[in-house]
């Protein structure tokens, strides 16, 4: 190799005559930053990218070693399926040009970081950069906007030659949002008043709005929205699937965040760090804590043997959900490479693995092989004092039961020497015999009162808290050695051991793992959240897992993301369909906004107003966009079919809950009750051994449950691989799976389930009787208003009329019509 | 669909349409207008290549059949007989003895000798090999390609990829599956459009091997019989839905989701007429059931599994999945093996018979197998564990290269050795066989494209006629 001051000369000259005339005549074309398609993410123009080679992930270039060095092995044309370049071999010379030049160490002038035009796109994505305020778009029908949000949506329309649609009427307006809001259809009652309110249509939709927002009815479908996305699941799925006892408290806790307009920035940092954030009351605390359940009410494999496996692997379905859910951002790709499309390295995954593998998940899942997932957060003022309370006061009605069965022999030793002799010991005890059986029947009345003072078993909620900082592990760790030995010596005298106490994560980061195999630990991360949004998450301190700055971070008013994905999810719920349509994804693989500057103003709106969910619902529903009629365009629908540029409402299908929900409402049999428990839970408290607790095991779970209930159809279990049938065929989010957008399908399964369930037969008889009650001649229009909050047309009207005459104006004909409303698509349909 | 939809053509076409306009037609207007993807995913999609089978039965052993007491003969554990390994394990012979069968002189146990039968028509690979060694993990895998994430099964892959030709039947049946080991998992499509997911018919709710899974006779599947009306009263009321529908879409001008309802229930009628047709078994003839074993113990249950299958099959169901278990014999296994072979070894080569007979044999891919294998050791139970690293499985029908022994366990049946087939492979060689590419069938969610074989798979072409 040359020395560094003839490299400087002779080499780069070398170079400069030999080499670099061949790369730019026989190279770059394909690998460069310049080339129209990188191929192999080799780039061959700087010294950075030729020396560190593409997707083989071998060095390309290393100084001084020529046959280690791949491009070598290519241009000498040996290896058949290593052939550069492509189109004819090289000639003798120019091989043994790069072969000398290699020889010589390689110099090459050329400096920079190589960067792939793809790596370069993903710098440039959208999505990274802050949220801008834009000015009010100029259009040219200046009367039609209500709302910024119009001149938005108009001015995009104006330009592409388009115009929006008519207003909707009120009967339109009225169900569409009644249904949006609470996942009922309106009451005859509701639509009366609206339909009769002599303010001007947006006053009094203002009116409609606030009330709804208002019903308890909002927390239950926003709610259900949430617990999509959340992944919200019963039992741990996956191959042994136990149940999930106190899941059911974490999905009140969302319904209600929604019914409190709990402000999303907090509702985010308790999902995140709610065991962490300050509480004036342990009430508050409880409400902040049971947020944390979204880290761990995730799919788990309970039987999985390697325990550094299971814990990463719950790792990854916490950075994938709060990645996903938050952010809008698959994180989870990083897992094994850096992510091939979004700058998200792998440290930074593994600076977020970290995090979670230093916090406890509290499950409260008997398993058979994780007991640390038995283990739940007691409620109450103690907290987990309560356990400590309940030991200690075991412990101390054992030693005075003990006591009482000392007291007991040592009394029997003097008695049974006068039962023997036939005395009646009671009526002639002897002086010793009187006082034994004195200090019996005291210690009894002390063994009754302590046992009575053990405190009752708490309620448990599912959770996360804290790992063990160094401190309080290293003790634990003396404590189970301990525990083990004692284990040991049991099994050893052939006696029963007591269940070992479950092993609890220390405080700690995490290794890189190499292609994500968790037997190839690399370096230390230090724990952090993620790096591509140029601001970094706070210091974490050795004590801390880091949930606390990580939710901080999320939701920093810089974070460009948080609120943007949010409105964008808000935004999908009220259109069905968001101004990004990947709801997801906003990374360089999802789809980019329809209206950029518009999602960037409701995001700093939204910020602005205090993460208002309710103030954003209201201020969407009252903008004139909103308020459109879903009329079709033939022109229209040929340039924009899904009108993604809102030229109209498109209308959408009703979600499976829905359907179900207002069906129920229909036939006026709907249960209104919010529920306060959960069947799993109840159905779990009856196993007298918590491991039975698994679904299809001794088939317990599918005998206890009931599906025939009356009330919401949130309430309904929702066991991972056993939903309940009927949100199953319409489509319900897979509780395993992060699901912002569900897919609705179309399928014969459906329309039978709707004719032939005995559900829908039974409560159509029920909505029959409602709609008797009515005069004979209203008959029709009471269906109607009951089905669709409208009064049938004409035709409608004649067709139905034949229909009663040909069958019989009975209590059968009718049910058979309820049925029919229900069965047909407008009941299904948001218009 | 970024052309402009024939909308007032398709609109005329159903307004005009009573009720018996074909399905067909309609998917053909559907499909030229692009809503078929967005309205039903199981309309038939061309396959990437020219296929050698268009349908799959897959014969599902769960809990792992011994491959040494099947088809996977070794000589030498025979000298290797009652070899300690300590702890009350020892190598251990086959208690069952070997015949060869067929022109290929394929050596079959006893416990299979109605299998034997079509020796010439199997194509056994005994160098099948999984990733775990663990029911659940294993069986999830073998029906998902995935242990550890949630992916959509085979036959939802499957139906993804090719649609089904009989619109008024589900796409894919499984039959007597459990809740245990991934629940409806083993049949369900994930993040695929959910039509492809698996119609479970007779499912049941033990992972006991205890409990006994209800009889397959007399079972319906759910919301497919109208218990309140009579045919002639559904089919008035259907002509009313209709009716409504139809104004409703008169008023809307245009409604791709109305329309796809209202095809939903013309094909609904239909197919509550037909399933339950294609699932009475009991009118085929009775040549048919006895070769089936249908009616008769043991083989009754399994036997109408797998004439179900044929009839789905011959019906233009695209998947059946068929269950029967438990093989997990960790204890006698020379009670159990038995007992399970003798429920579905006859009905296994009663449907091989069957659909050569009727024609549809080179049409349809058998596939049977377990999740994975048992070692050729004895334990101090008398039974056999489990066994990860080497299994056999084999094919037969349509593309399968009949008589074939295909790789090899080591000299005693442990570990496959040579000509190692993953599960990966053998899924990637089922899609090959039904003309699709198992790298070309994606589905993009969440952020990347997602296929059955992962990263993995190799399409094994020594296996294919």
């Amino acid at each position: 190799m040359l020395s560094a001051g003839a490299w400087a000369n002779e080499g780069v000259e070398f170079f400069e005559s030999r080499i670099r005339p061949v790369l730019a005549a026989k190279c770059y074309n394909c690998h460069s930053t310049k080339a129209t398609k990188v191929k192999g993410d080799y780039l061959l123009d700087t010294r950075d990218g030729i020396r560190k080679g593409g997707v083989s992930k071998r060095d390309a270039v290393i100084p001084g070693d020529v046959e280690g060095s791949q491009l070598i092995e290519a241009i000498r044309y040996r290896n058949e399926e290593l052939q550069m370049p492509p189109k004819g071999k090289l000639s003798a010379a120019e091989i043994s040009a790069f072969e000398q030049w290699i020889a010589m160490g390689a110099p090459d002038p050329r400096d920079g970081v190589s960067r792939l035009p793809r790596e370069i796109a993903a710098e440039n994505h959208w999505a990274w950069k802050r949220p801008k305020p834009s000015e009010l778009p100029r259009v040219k029908n200046a009367k039609w906007p209500k709302d910024a949000i119009d001149n938005h949506v108009l001015a995009r329309l104006e330009s592409e030659g388009m115009y929006p649609n008519r207003d909707a009427d009120r009967r339109t307006l009225i169900r569409r949002a009644t249904l949006e809001l609470t996942g009922l259809p309106p009451s005859v009652k509701a639509v009366a008043e609206f339909l009769g309110d002599p303010d001007p249509t947006r006053k009094a939709f203002g009116r409609v709005v606030d009330r709804l927002l208002a019903d308890q009815g909002f927390g239950v479908r926003w709610g259900r929205h949430w617990l999509d996305v959340a992944r919200y699941g019963e039992s741990s799925g996956y191959s042994r699937n136990m149940l999930y006892p106190y899941a059911w408290r974490y999905r009140n806790w969302v319904i209600d965040s929604f019914n409190d307009d709990k402000p999303y920035d907090q509702f985010v940092r308790e999902q995140i760090a709610g065991d962490l954030l300050p509480s004036n009351s342990y009430e508050e605390k409880e409400k902040q804590i049971l947020g944390t359940a979204f880290l761990t009410v995730g799919a788990k494999t309970f039987n999985e043997g390697q325990r550094l496996l299971f814990d990463l692997n719950c790792a990854d379905d916490q950075i994938d959900v709060t990645c996903r859910a938050f952010l809008a951002l698959t994180a989870n790709c990083a897992r094994c490479h850096d992510h091939k499309y979004d700058p998200i390295p792998t440290r930074d995954y593994y600076a977020m693995t970290g995090i979670f593998m230093s916090s406890r998940n509290l499950a409260g899942s008997e398993t058979n092989v994780r007991d640390e997932h038995a283990e739940a957060y007691p409620l109450g003022p103690e907290g987990f004092g309560i356990l400590e309370k309940i030991k200690e006061a075991k412990a101390k009605a054992d030693k005075e039961q003990a006591f009482y069965m000392d007291l007991v022999k040592k009394r029997n030793e003097l008695r049974d020497p006068l039962v023997k002799k036939g005395i009646d010991w009671k009526k002639n005890p002897t002086p010793e015999l009187k006082e034994a059986e004195a200090k019996v029947q005291a210690q009894q009345a002390v063994v009754k009162e302590t046992k009575g003072a053990i405190p009752g078993p708490p309620n448990y909620a599912m959770a996360v808290v804290e790992g063990l900082d160094a401190k309080e592990f290293e003790a634990f760790e003396a404590f189970l050695k301990t525990e083990k030995e004692e284990i040991a010596e049991m099994k050893k005298a052939k006696k029963r051991p007591k269940n070992p106490t479950p092993e609890r994560p220390p405080i700690k980061d995490s290794p890189l793992f190499d292609k994500g195999l968790h037997d190839s630990p690399k370096d230390l991360v230090p724990r952090g959240a993620l790096s591509l949004f140029g601001y970094r998450s706070q210091t974490i301190g050795t004590n801390e897992s880091g949930r606390l700055q990580l939710a901080e971070w999320i939701t920093d008013e810089r974070n460009p993301m948080t609120a943007r994905v949010y409105v964008n999810r808000v935004w999908h719920h009220l259109f069905g369909r968001g101004l990004v349509e990947t709801v997801d994804n906003f990374g360089v693989l999802g789809s980019q906004p329809s209206h950029p500057e518009l999602l960037d103003q409701l995001a700093l709106d939204f910020m602005k107003q205090g993460w208002s969910t309710k103030k954003l619902v209201r201020r969407i529903m009252l903008s004139r966009t909103y308020m459109q009629s879903s009329a079709h365009c033939e022109e229209f629908a040929a340039k924009d079919p899904d009108a993604a540029l809102r030229w109209r409402f498109a209308p959408q299908l009703l979600e499976g809950e829905a359907i179900r929900d207002s069906v129920l409402f229909v036939s006026g049999r709907l249960d209104p009750v919010h529920m306060t428990t959960s069947q799993v839970e109840e159905i779990s408290k009856q196993q007298a051994l918590g491991r039975q607790r698994e679904i299809g095991r001794r088939d317990y779970y599918m005998k206890d449950v009931t599906w025939d209930v009356k009330h919401r159809s949130v309430y309904l279990p929702m066991t991972r691989g056993v939903i309940p049938d009927m949100l199953a065929i319409f489509d319900a989010a897979d509780p395993n799976l992060v699901v912002g957008a569900r897919k609705l399908t179309i399928v014969p399964t459906q329309a039978l389930y709707l004719a032939n369930s005995a559900m829908v037969i039974g409560e159509s008889k029920h909505a029959a009787k409602r709609v008797m009650a009515a005069p004979a001649e209203d008959r029709i229009d009471a269906a109607y208003e009951l089905a669709y909050a409208r009064l049938a047309n004409e035709t409608e009207r004649a067709t139905l009329q034949k229909f009663v005459n040909s069958a019989g104006a009975n209590e059968k004909t009718w049910s058979r019509i309820c049925q029919t409303l229900i069965c047909s698509g407008e009941f299904r349909t948001i218009y | 669909m970024n052309e402009a939809p024939p909308l007032v053509t398709r609109r005329s076409a159903l307004q005009q349409a009573t009720c018996g306009f074909g399905s067909v037609a309609l998917a053909g207007l559907m499909q030229q207008s692009g809503l078929a993807a967005a309205s039903n995913p199981l309309l038939p999609k061309q396959p990437h290549f020219v296929p050698r089978a268009k349908s799959v039965i897959f014969l599902f052993m769960r809990g792992g059949p011994s491959q040494v007491d099947s088809f996977d003969y070794k000589p030498e554990l025979t000298k290797r007989h009652e070899e300690n390994l300590g702890g009350g394990r020892r190598y251990y012979q086959s208690p069952w003895e070997f015949t060869q069968y067929g022109q290929c002189g394929l050596p079959v146990s006893s416990l299979f000798p109605h299998t034997g039968r079509y020796a010439d028509d199997l194509c056994v690979i005994n160098s099948m090999h999984t990733d775990i060694g663990n029911h659940p993990q294993a069986i999830v895998q073998m029906l998902t390609g995935s242990f550890q994430f949630v992916r959509p099964s085979v036959g939802s892959w499957t139906v993804y990829g090719l649609g089904t030709e009989n619109q008024n039947l589900p796409g894919f049946l499984s039959i007597n599956s459990d809740f245990s080991a991934g629940g409806a998992r083993k049949y369900g499509c994930a993040f695929l459009p959910s039509a492809t997911a698996g119609t479970a018919i007779n499912s049941w709710g033990g992972g006991d091997s205890k409990i006994i899974p209800p009889a397959l006779k007399d079972f319906e599947i759910p919301h497919t019989k109208n218990k309140t009306y009579t045919r002639m009263e559904q089919r008035e009321q259907l002509d009313l839905l209709q009716s409504l529908n139809r104004n409703r879409l008169a008023q809307d001008g245009a409604n791709p989701a109305l329309e796809g309802i209202i095809h939903s229930y013309e094909t609904a009628f239909r197919m509550q007429a037909d399933l339950p047709d294609v699932l009475n078994v009991d009118q085929e003839p009775e040549r048919v059931l006895k070769r089936y074993g249908i009616n008769e113990d043991p083989t009754d249950d399994f036997g109408r599994a797998c004439l179900t299958a044929r009839r789905a099959v011959e019906a233009g169901v695209r998947y059946v999945q068929l269950n029967i278990g438990f093989w997990d014999q960790h204890t006698k296994i020379e009670e159990g093996h038995p007992a399970l072979a003798a429920k579905s070894d006859l009905p296994v080569a009663g449907l091989i018979a069957d659909l050569k007979e009727r024609g549809l044999f080179d049409d349809t891919l058998i596939v049977w197998t377990g999740e994975f294998g048992r070692p050729p050791i004895y334990n101090k139970n008398n039974g056999r564990d489990h066994n990860a690293e080497g299994f056999t499985a084999w094919l037969a029908g349509g593309g399968a290269k009949g008589g074939l022994r295909y790789g090899l366990t080591d000299e005693l049946g442990y570990k496959s050795v040579e000509k190692k087939v993953h599960l990966h492979d053998l899924h990637a060689t089922m899609l090959h066989i039904l003309g699709l590419d198992h790298e070309r069938l994606t589905y993009r969610y969440g952020g990347r494209d997602f296929r059955l074989t992962d990263v993995h798979g190799k399409v094994v072409h020594d296996l294919l006629a």
